[in-house]
C-alpha cells in the first residue's frame, strides 16, 4: 500500500536528509601571491547556504588584490552553486579584485558560461512605469473618471438592451432568466430568513432594554416596523445580494472573459449585455422585492419573539406594527430594493466583463464587484433618504 | 485556388494596430484567396493573435483596412457588421465553448439567434456538424466532460453552425498530443477541400504548418518577415530568422549559421 505523505512525515524526511558536505579552506601563500581559497563538496542550495556569506566576506575583504578560487574538489554544482560563483565574480568586479576560478569541471563551466553578468546589469525595459506622486494622483483620478464613464456607458447599454428585449420578448433567454431567478431568489432564502430573524430579534432586544426604563417597550414594534420596512430590509438584503449574487456574476462573467467565451459571443454577432447581463439583472430585480418581504416578515417575527418573552401578547404586538407603518413605507422600501438589486447585480456583471488577464483577474473582479456594489448601495441609499424626505414619503 | 486569377476573400491593407501606446503591428498588408488554408506564424508575443483579433473585428486598428468578402469590417457597424460576422466562424485557443450548455446547445445558439429554422431542423443541423467533426453521440455532453481535443473539434463544429465562408482558428493545436493534432489537421484539410471553406490559422506548430498550409505569413517584431509557401520559405528565404524558424534552429545554431558570434 502506498503511504500517504503527511506534513509530519515530510518534516521527518527533511530532518533525516544528509547534511550538505561542503567545505571552504583558505590558504595564504607568500606575500604578494593571490589569496587561495579551496572549495570542495557539493555546491547545491544547502551547501552554498552554509558558505555564501562567509566567502563573500573573504572576497570583499581582498579589495584590489587577487583571489584564486580552487573548485577542482567540487563534485556537484547546481543553479545555486553557479549563482554563488557569479555573485563572487560580480563582487570581485566591483572591488577591482582579480578573481580566478580554477579547476571547475567542464560541465559546470558550461553552465557558468551560459550566464553573462552584463545581462543582469541591463534589465529588459518593463512596461510598468514608475511615476512621481503628482503623476500617480493624475493617473488615479483619470482611472476613477474612466470607471465612472464605463459605468454610465454600461447602464446605457443595459437599458438599451432591456428595451430591446421588452419589445421582443423572444430575444430574452427565458430559461437562463428563470435559472438566475431561482439562484438569486429561492436559493438565497435560508440566509435571508436567518439574517432577517436575527436582526429583528437583536434590534428588538437591544431597544427593549432602554425603552423598558420608560415603560415604553411596546414602541419596539414601531421601531422595528419602520426601520425594517423602510431602511434595513432593503439595505441588508442588497448587501447580502452583493456578496452572494453580485460576486458570483462577476466571477462567472470574469471566467467567461478569461476563457474568451465573451469574445466568442461577440464574433458570433451576439451582444454580451443582452445575452448575459439582461437575464441576470432582470431576474434579480424581479425576485428582490420578494426576498425583501421575506426579510421584513422574519425580522418582525424575531421582534415578536422578544415582545412575547417580555409578556406582550402577539395580537398587541402585531396590531402595533400594523398601526405604525403605512403601505407607502413598505412600497418605498421595495422600490429602493429593486434599484439596489439593479446596482449590485449590474456592477457584478460589469466587473466580470471588465476582467482582463489570468485567473487572478476573476478573483479581483469578484472582490471589486462586492466593494463597488456596497459603495453604490450606500450612495443611493443616501440619495433616496433625501429624495423621500423632499417628497414627504 | 489560383491567386493570379481569384479575387481575394480577405484583404488586409496597411494595418497598424496595438494596445494604447504600444504598437504591436506595423503596416501589415496581405491577401487570402478563397479555399486557401492560410497560416499566420511567428514567435510567442509577435502579434499573431492580435492580428487575428483585428481581422475578426474584436479590436479596432489605428489605421488600415480589413476587407472580408468585399466588406470592410473596420468601419462596418450595426446590421452590416452582423452580416459580415455571419460569414465567419472563429475558434479560440481555449475552445471557448459555453460551459453551462451541452454541445448541441452550443452549436444551436447561433442558429437560434440568426435563423428562424424550426427546432427539429436546428437539432438535425447540430447533429450534422457534430458528425462532421467526429463527435456523433456527444451532443448531450457538457464541454467539461470532453477531452481537450474533443473540445477543440466541438468549437470548430460551433464555428461552422452558420456555414461560414471563412474560419479563423487561434492556436487550434495548443496542448494537444501528436495523434489528436494530426486528426485536427486532417479535419481542416477535408473541410477546406470538400466545403471550400477558407481557413486562417494562427499557429506555430511546424508539422501542422507543413501538413495544412497553402501559404503562410511570418510576423516578426510587428512586421511581415516573409510570406509564401512553407516549403519555399524553409529552403529559399533570405531571412536567417525565417529559415531558423522553419528548421527549428536554436539561437546558438542560428548564430553559427549566420557567422555572427
Amino acid at each position: 500500500m502506498q503511504k500517504q505523505v503527511t506534513p509530519r512525515l515530510m518534516k521527518k524526511a527533511v530532518l533525516a536528509a544528509p547534511a550538505a558536505h561542503v567545505s571552504l579552506t583558505t590558504a595564504s601563500g607568500p606575500p604578494g601571491a593571490p589569496l587561495r581559497l579551496v572549495l570542495t563538496g557539493r555546491l547545491d542550495a544547502d551547501g552554498t547556504a552554509q558558505i555564501w556569506e562567509k566567502i563573500e566576506k573573504i572576497v570583499a575583504g581582498v579589495r584590489g588584490g587577487a583571489v584564486a578560487l580552487d573548485v577542482s574538489g567540487v563534485e556537484y554544482c547546481d543553479g545555486s552553486g553557479i549563482a554563488m560563483l557569479l555573485d563572487l565574480q560580480r563582487l570581485a568586479g566591483a572591488s577591482q579584485t582579480a578573481l580566478s576560478i580554477n579547476g571547475l569541471r567542464e560541465e559546470f563551466g558550461q553552465l557558468l558560461a551560459m550566464f553573462d553578468l552584463s545581462d543582469a546589469a541591463t534589465p529588459a525595459p518593463s512596461r510598468r512605469r514608475h511615476l512621481d506622486l503628482p503623476s500617480e494622483i493624475g493617473h488615479a483620478a483619470s482611472r476613477v473618471w474612466g470607471d465612472v464613464w464605463n459605468l454610465i456607458e454600461f447602464v446605457g447599454e443595459f437599458w438599451a438592451s432591456l428595451f430591446y428585449v421588452l419589445a421582443r420578448p423572444k430575444a430574452l433567454r427565458w430559461k437562463d432568466a428563470l435559472h438566475f431567478a431561482e439562484n438569486t431568489g429561492a436559493d438565497s432564502l435560508p440566509i435571508i430568513i436567518l439574517i432577517g430573524f436575527l436582526m429583528g430579534l437583536i434590534t428588538a432586544f437591544q431597544s427593549a432594554i432602554p425603552l423598558k426604563q420608560f415603560g415604553a417597550e411596546i414602541f419596539v414594534a414601531n421601531l422595528l416596523g419602520l426601520s425594517m420596512l423602510r431602511e434595513l430590509g432593503p439595505l441588508v438584503t442588497a448587501i447580502i445580494m452583493a456578496g452572494r449574487s453580485g460576486s458570483a456574476f462577476a466571477a462567472e462573467l470574469g471566467t467567461m472573459q478569461v476563457n474568451e467565451e465573451i469574445n466568442a459571443l461577440v464574433t458570433m454577432g451576439l451582444d454580451p449585455v443582452r445575452f448575459l447581463v439582461v437575464p441576470r439583472v432582470l431576474s434579480a430585480m424581479a425576485v428582490m422585492p420578494l426576498i425583501v418581504m421575506f426579510f421584513n416578515f422574519f425580522a418582525l417575527i424575531g421582534g415578536g419573539v422578544v415582545m412575547v418573552s417580555l409578556g406582550y401578547p402577539v395580537v398587541t404586538y402585531s396590531k402595533q406594527v400594523v398601526a405604525s407603518v403605512t403601505l407607502t413605507d413598505m412600497v418605498g422600501g421595495l422600490f429602493k430594493s429593486v434599484v439596489f438589486s439593479h446596482l449590485v447585480c449590474g456592477i457584478g456583471c460589469l466587473r466580470g466583463l471588465q476582467a482582463r488577464g489570468g485567473p487572478s483577474a476573476v478573483g479581483d473582479s469578484a472582490t471589486s464587484a462586492v466593494v463597488s456594489g456596497i459603495i453604490l448601495i450606500a450612495v443611493f441609499d443616501g440619495i433616496f433618504a433625501v429624495l423621500f424626505y423632499a417628497l414627504k414619503i | 485556388m489560383n491567386p493570379a486569377h481569384d479575387k481575394p476573400i480577405i484583404e488586409v491593407t496597411g494595418l497598424t494596430a496595438g494596445y494604447g501606446e504600444d504598437i504591436i503591428l506595423r503596416d501589415i498588408s496581405f491577401q487570402v484567396y478563397p479555399g486557401e488554408v492560410f497560416c499566420i506564424l511567428g514567435g510567442s508575443g509577435c502579434g499573431k493573435s492580435t492580428l487575428m483579433k483585428q481581422m475578426i473585428g474584436l479590436y479596432h486598428p489605428s489605421s488600415g483596412k480589413i476587407s472580408l468578402d468585399g466588406e470592410d469590417i473596420v468601419t462596418a457597424e450595426g446590421r452590416m457588421r452582423k452580416n459580415i460576422l455571419r460569414k465567419i466562424g472563429v475558434t479560440y485557443q481555449s475552445g471557448a465553448l459555453f460551459g453551462s450548455m451541452t454541445l448541441k446547445e452550443n452549436i444551436k445558439l447561433p442558429l437560434e439567434e440568426f435563423t428562424k429554422l424550426p427546432h427539429d431542423a436546428m437539432d438535425l443541423i447540430a447533429s450534422m456538424k457534430l458528425k462532421l467533426v467526429g463527435l456523433t453521440g456527444f451532443g448531450d455532453h457538457l464541454p467539461a466532460e470532453l477531452s481537450g481535443g474533443m473540445q477543440k473539434r466541438a468549437a470548430i463544429a460551433r464555428a461552422m453552425a452558420l456555414d461560414p465562408r471563412i474560419l479563423f482558428l487561434d492556436e487550434p493545436l495548443a496542448g494537444l498530443d501528436p495523434i489528436t493534432s494530426a486528426g485536427l489537421d486532417a479535419l481542416i484539410l477535408s473541410l477546406a477541400k470538400n466545403l471550400g471553406i477558407t481557413f486562417v490559422v494562427v499557429t506555430h506548430e511546424l508539422p501542422s504548418i507543413y501538413a495544412i498550409a497553402d501559404r503562410v505569413i511570418m510576423l516578426d517584431k510587428g512586421h511581415i518577415a516573409a510570406q509564401g509557401a512553407p516549403g519555399e520559405l524553409r529552403e529559399k528565404s533570405d531571412n536567417v530568422w525565417v529559415r531558423a524558424f522553419f528548421n527549428r534552429l536554436s539561437p546558438q545554431e542560428q548564430h553559427q549559421q549566420s557567422g555572427t558570434p
